[in-house]
């Protein structure tokens, strides 16, 4: 959803503001091998920019782009 | 009599979640209306129950769970079920919504089903780490579960596969409303959870047919 060359240390930190401000007790999955992750773990994928956490910055910024659309 | 093929693979989080969810809702539906369900669940969910199955019983309907690739429709674990350029004329002329990560992407687009509903990415889901046992009951689950079903429920209503379609997208486009709108059952932190979640399952959420589909 995000090619590592479009996303910008701006996306990373709101993309990991908006993780930190989640539930403890949430999870994520997707099916993948990584499992269903937490909070915590959903933030590490980011931060180091797995593939799975380009694809969660991917999931959140389309998100947040709908709103500029309108 | 009309059938409807059901998986419910349980292997890990995302597919007991999907399939505890269909259960609920489709089934349900189905006894409603008259279709007799053929459930293939857990371990059976592979390729060789599958293939018999269809081939035996021509269920009009069918209705995945799982994981999915661009080119597959995965059952329990790592079996491959449906494989583009394998065996994808299972899903002709059939009724198809798939319930798994971007099978709506080749697969979906190049099969010769009457008509395919599914995803062209990922789908995601959030999940209550204290609800995990019981899926039916995660409030975090619900809403995302409720729209995605939406599609199927329909179908197994006699909708068309366009109606039922729109129709999921206007369950996904009511909850995205409301919980932005309004207030809600969730709190803020919950609904910065679920609220990206319904936002891109629904944009991905693709439907392809063939011309003059209906579900009759």
């Amino acid at each position: 959803m995000a090619d590592e060359e479009q996303i910008t240390q701006d996306e990373i930190d709101v993309v990991i503001a908006r993780l930190r401000a989640i539930p403890d007790n949430a999870l994520i999955t997707i099916g993948s091998p990584e499992g269903s992750l937490s909070k915590e773990q959903l933030i590490n994928e980011v931060k180091n920019l797995t593939p799975l956490g380009k694809e969660i910055i991917g999931m959140q910024m389309s998100y947040l782009r709908s709103f500029k659309r309108g | 009599m009309i059938f409807i093929l059901l998986t419910l693979p349980d292997h890990d989080d995302l597919t007991r979640y999907a399939s505890a969810w269909s259960e609920k809702i489709l089934l349900d539906t189905a006894e409603r209306v008259g279709i007799k369900p053929i459930i293939v669940k857990g371990k059976n969910v592979v390729r060789s129950h599958i293939t018999q199955n269809i081939n035996s019983k021509d269920p009009k309907f069918l209705f995945f769970n799982g994981h999915g690739s661009s080119t597959c429709i995965g059952g329990y674990g790592t079996e491959k079920l449906i494989v583009l350029g394998e065996n994808d004329s299972l899903l002709n002329n059939k009724i198809v919504h798939v319930l798994a990560c971007n099978a709506g992407m080749d697969l979906g687009k190049n099969c010769k089903a009457k008509a395919f509903i599914g995803y062209r990415g990922n789908f995601w889901l959030c999940m209550d780490r204290f609800s995990l046992s019981r899926p039916l009951e995660d409030k975090l689950a619900a809403p995302v579960m409720i729209s995605a079903l939406e599609a199927p429920n329909q179908l197994l209503k006699e909708k068309k596969p366009k109606e039922a379609f729109e129709m999921s997208q206007e369950v996904y486009d009511k909850w995205i409303f409301e919980y932005t709108h309004s207030e809600s059952k969730y709190t803020t932190e919950e609904l910065q959870l679920i609220l990206p979640v319904l936002f891109v399952n629904k944009i991905l959420q693709v439907l392809y047919e063939k011309e003059n589909s209906s579900t009759n």
